[in-house]
């Protein structure tokens, strides 16, 4: 297992901080950092007493956390045409700072009066672009791979040892959400957002609990992205319903995090599959 | 077969299931080696992203999810993820099970599957105490599929070079040592599987434990279970929760072993014991015989007449039992056309169902011919010889059908050879198979002086005087053999079975078959009791009301009691049916043998159950209701309707008492193979199939019981099968 810059784990004398648990540490007699994790330094053998040793975040120019970002431009000594490191000040600004997504079920509680980003221009096409509330969307959808597939799909999904594994997307619900629907694990579901709707059969989590921010409970659902209609296996592609406003910064989508309503759908309940190996 | 390397040295493989992710590049990894297609799955109903449900002919390997409460873990829940696989048994059940060999345990651990011997009868599916061994259900030959261990790898030829370039050194021998374990090990990123030899697996476990006690169950599940597996488990939680059987220290093949190792000296010592009593009732009835010469009644059977039947054979019911059998050939074309999984609602959570339910009920019901033939032979009951040709006939016929139940049954017959070239350790089907195709040769010899009487052959009648007894002595010599491999077993057998042929020989036209009637007895006692071996290696399916070590004298206890009960039944159904007179004082000597066979077989179980301390939970519960109906209304009930002369004597009585007694014991049978039985499906036990049998192995099993009435009739026109019915001449 590694965890990156994990000297910062460490105080100035390459000691982990009292009362926390050790990580690495710079062995003061073989002269080099070890310790239970392999030490994320530039120079295993540069102790806190040199340069390298006070660098903790060493991929970035200054070796050191920042508090805000800057113009920056670190020279390459060999190369007077390249940098070796830049930094730039952000769309919205140099410090950072909290902000909900454009659909989110609540309030900002740092600054009331600006919910989200005030750089992100969202719609940009008024009538392509809705944007949903939490009165018709009250909860919250979540979007990630599958370990099993890669991004899209594309590639996985053609192939019949991964589909095997993961054949089709899920909504995955905590248990609360479920026994409110009525639904049971493998039961079909229609989650609709502001932009579409979609039919996926539902997985029942006891993973997966309501969150409690403020005196609002918010109840957060989940969907892998992997799907598409073509390939080996198909499915509906949960980008019917993620928002494409994106970060200003990086210019990212929102895929992450967008406002959903889960019902039952009137599908036959999902049929386990036929038995093994077997004629279906 | 196996000779293992020493105990330590067996290769094994270690799951942590404390260190498995959950990635499941195992289960890729064991498809992509053992070149098998993907299953089309689908999201599985409370299995979470477990997928497939089941282990199966196409996956090996799977990674069974688990998501467990736990408060001292975030959000309350812990996740295990637990790869679920062939255990590489140190002592197999599956290996035992095989009639063929075709599973064998190789010396260094793997538990090995050579498709070419394997004649498809599923037993080491059922046999397996974890449920692994899969069946190929979509193919006409369905084959037997389980984990290698990945044995096939470390036969892969040293390679010499790397990318093209020259492999120097002992970068060869490291190159080859890297691809010799098993695919899944290789394929895991997370530490949770390790190869090695078993003692090395076992210290790094023990290790793991001792390091960190808190987190580790303190068990390593395989160690000790059923005498040890290859495959180890680690797990940080119980391993009940995750599913895993809770199983002693005694491996299940030592029931069998010690069943099965009893055969060859009982055979002997049954031979020996059924010649002296001959000899011995022979001389008393023959005194008797002396003493009362000028009577005609001498006990010599000469006076019984047999004559065939002399009726119409289309009669209304014998077109319902040809339309049967119509249908019966159709059943059976279709069985082989459309294959096993295509005909059948078997499946690998049922890998026997209405055949062999068919198999073990119609064995024990036509227990009656060997029962005869003994009682009328070897115990001289020459009263009863009138009934002998019946229960012949009948057991011939139902034998020879359940000989092609079992043909119809058998996923790959036509391997059926191997089962002469094998020599399997100790299994209850090996036995069972050589047991009962040996006794059907003894029926037909039993039957031929009747087709012989009616036709004439004049030579063949001689050659059947002359030989039937070597026939005998051969025969049970082969068996003896077959079964111990054992020459001096082979030899005591061919020395006792020899003399007795030659004591008992043919010395005049009137000789007796009391060589085939000691062989009856001898193999039926053998093959009704190992087919109650044959669920011995079940203890962890079969409900404890049934189960027991010494099930199998059971089963041939009970035999004799469904036996004679269904020769009476038979008899009366012939009186009936054929507008014939009943001769009820001979039933009633029938019934009262049923009554003495019920007696013991029932004294015998409860006995058996009283002292093993299973009496006392037996009576509750759904299953209790039916082990109480078992006993008591197919057990207790006719016992007492059969206990007294003037009882037995009335035609009404001795029906019903026939038919609960018969009914009983079929009522046991179902009970084994079925009713009795937890099929929990395969490993992960996550997904167990229901069973109904299809229109298919309804068509098969009743078709041949049609056949079996029908031809019983049509003998019974042909030849003489049936006794004169003549006025009684004061029996």
């Amino acid at each position: 297992m590694r965890i990156l810059y994990n000297r910062a784990s460490c105080d100035k004398d390459g000691k982990p901080y009292p009362g926390s648990k050790p990580i690495v540490w710079w062995d003061e007699k073989a002269k080099k950092w070890t310790g239970y994790d392999v030490p994320d330094v530039p120079v295993a053998t540069d102790g806190p007493d040199t340069p390298n040793g006070q660098r903790p975040f060493h991929l970035g120019a200054e070796g050191v956390g920042r508090l805000f970002a800057a113009v920056y431009k670190d020279p390459d000594p060999r190369f007077t045409e390249y940098w070796r490191d830049v930094a730039y000040v952000p769309k919205d600004g140099p410090l950072p700072e909290m902000y909900e997504p454009v659909e989110s079920p609540v309030d900002n509680v740092l600054h009331p009066r600006v919910k989200s980003n005030p750089m992100l221009k969202y719609p940009r096409v008024a009538s392509h672009q809705p944007i949903g509330t939490a009165d018709k969307y009250p909860y919250v959808l979540m979007t990630s791979t599958v370990a099993e597939h890669w991004c899209a799909g594309s590639t996985t999904r053609n192939i019949p040892w991964l589909n095997e594994l993961v054949p089709e997307p899920v909504l995955e619900m905590p248990v609360a959400l479920a026994q409110k629907l009525e639904v049971k694990s493998g039961d079909w579901v229609r989650v609709s957002s502001a932009r579409g709707e979609i039919d996926v059969k539902a997985l029942v989590t006891p993973r997966m609990k309501a969150l409690k921010i403020g005196d609002r409970e918010v109840t957060v659902v989940w969907m892998p992205y992997n799907w598409g209609f073509q390939g080996l296996s198909t499915g509906p592609s949960v980008n019917h319903l993620t928002i494409d406003a994106t970060d200003p910064g990086a210019g990212t989508q929102e895929t992450k995090a967008c406002l959903v309503n889960v019902v039952r759908a009137n599908r036959p309940a999902a049929r386990r599959s036929g038995p093994r190996g077997r004629r279906t | 077969m196996t000779q293992p390397v020493a105990a330590g040295q067996i290769k094994a493989t270690l799951i942590d299931v404390a260190n498995c992710i959950g990635c499941r590049a195992c289960q890729v990894a064991c498809k992509q080696w053992n070149e098998q297609e993907g299953e089309q799955t689908t999201m599985e109903a409370e299995l979470g992203f477990q997928n497939p449900a089941t282990l199966s002919a196409k996956t090996y390997t799977l990674i069974a999810f688990h998501e467990l409460e736990n408060a001292q873990k975030p959000g309350g829940v812990e996740s295990a993820f637990v790869m679920q696989r062939c255990l590489h048994c140190l002592e197999p059940a599956c290996v035992s099970a095989c009639p063929t060999t075709a599973l064998y345990r190789q010396p260094d651990g793997p538990v090995s599957y050579n498709e070419d011997k394997c004649i498809g009868c599923r037993y080491c599916m059922l046999a397996c105490p974890w449920d692994v061994p899969t069946a190929e259900w979509d193919t006409r030959a369905p084959k037997i599929s389980k984990c290698t261990h990945c044995a096939d790898r470390a036969d892969q030829p040293v390679p010499v070079a790397f990318n093209g370039k020259p492999l120097a050194g002992d970068a060869s021998k490291r190159f080859a040592e890297s691809i010799a374990i098993p695919a899944c090990v290789k394929a895991c990123p997370a530490d949770a599987l390790r190869y090695g030899t078993r003692d090395e697996m076992l210290r790094l476990a023990r290790k793991r434990i001792a390091d960190r006690p808190d987190k580790y169950v303190d068990h390593i599940y395989g160690e000790k279970e059923l005498g040890g597996t290859s495959v180890l488990y680690l797990s940080t939680v119980p391993f009940e929760k995750l599913g895993f059987p809770k199983y002693g220290e005694k491996p299940f093949p030592a029931f069998t072993a010690a069943a099965l190792g009893a055969v060859p000296p009982a055979v002997i010592a049954l031979g020996a014991l059924l010649g002296a009593a001959y000899a011995f009732f022979r001389k008393r009835v023959q005194a008797v015989a002396d003493g009362s010469a000028a009577s005609k009644h001498s006990g010599d059977h000469g006076h019984v007449e047999f004559e065939p039947l002399r009726r119409h054979l289309l009669t209304p019911f014998n077109w319902v039992l040809l339309l049967l059998m119509a249908f019966c050939a159709v059943s059976l074309v279709a069985r082989f056309a459309l294959g096993l999984g295509g005909s059948t609602n078997l499946s690998d959570t049922y890998p026997w169902g209405l055949w062999i339910l068919f198999d073990l009920v119609w064995i024990a019901v036509a227990a009656g011919a060997f029962a005869m033939a003994g009682v009328i032979y070897v115990l001289q009951r020459k009263d009863l010889y009138g009934l002998g040709r019946t229960a012949v006939l009948m057991g011939l016929l139902s034998y020879s059908f359940v000989m092609v139940t079992l043909v119809a049954d058998l996923g790959l017959p036509w391997n059926s050879y191997q089962l002469a070239l094998q020599a399997p350790e100790h299994s209850a089907m090996f036995e069972v198979s050589w047991c009962v195709g040996l006794y059907v040769t003894i029926l037909l010899l039993e039957f031929l002086p009747v087709p012989i009487e009616r036709w004439g052959f004049p030579r063949a009648a001689a050659a059947w005087r002359r030989w039937n007894g070597a026939y005998v002595a051969a025969a049970v010599t082969l068996f003896v053999y077959l079964l111990s491999r054992n020459v001096l077993y082979a030899l005591a057998t061919a020395v006792v079975f020899g003399a007795l042929a030659w004591i008992f020989r043919a010395r005049d036209g009137k000789a007796e078959p009391i060589m085939l009637a000691i062989a009856a007895v001898t193999l039926s006692t053998m093959h009704q009791s190992s087919l109650g071996s044959l669920y011995l290696l079940m203890p962890n399916m079969l409900a404890p009301q049934w189960w027991s070590p010494v099930m199998p004298v059971s089963f041939f206890l009970s035999s004799i009691a469904a036996g004679t009960a269904l020769v009476t039944l038979i008899d009366m159904w012939i009186a009936k049916g054929w507008r014939r007179p009943l001769e009820i004082t001979r039933l009633a000597s029938v019934g009262q043998i049923t009554f003495w066979a019920l007696l013991v077989y029932l004294v015998f179980r409860v006995g058996d159950m009283a002292i093993r301390n299973q009496l006392s939970g037996a009576f509750t519960g759904k299953l209790g209701m039916a082990f109480a109906a078992e006993i008591l209304l197919g057990g207790v009930l006719p016992l007492i309707l059969l206990a007294r002369r003037s009882l037995r004597q009335r035609a009404g009585v001795l029906c019903v008492a026939s038919l609960l007694a018969v009914g009983g014991v079929a009522y046991n049978r179902m009970n084994v193979v079925l009713f009795a039985m937890t099929f929990r499906g395969r490993m992960p036990w996550e997904a167990p199939e229901g069973y109904a049998p299809s229109i298919v192995e309804w068509g098969v099993s009743i078709g041949l019981i049609a056949a079996t009435i029908f031809l019983f009739g049509m003998a019974a026109r042909l030849m003489p099968v049936l006794s004169r019915a003549e006025p009684s001449e004061g029996h």
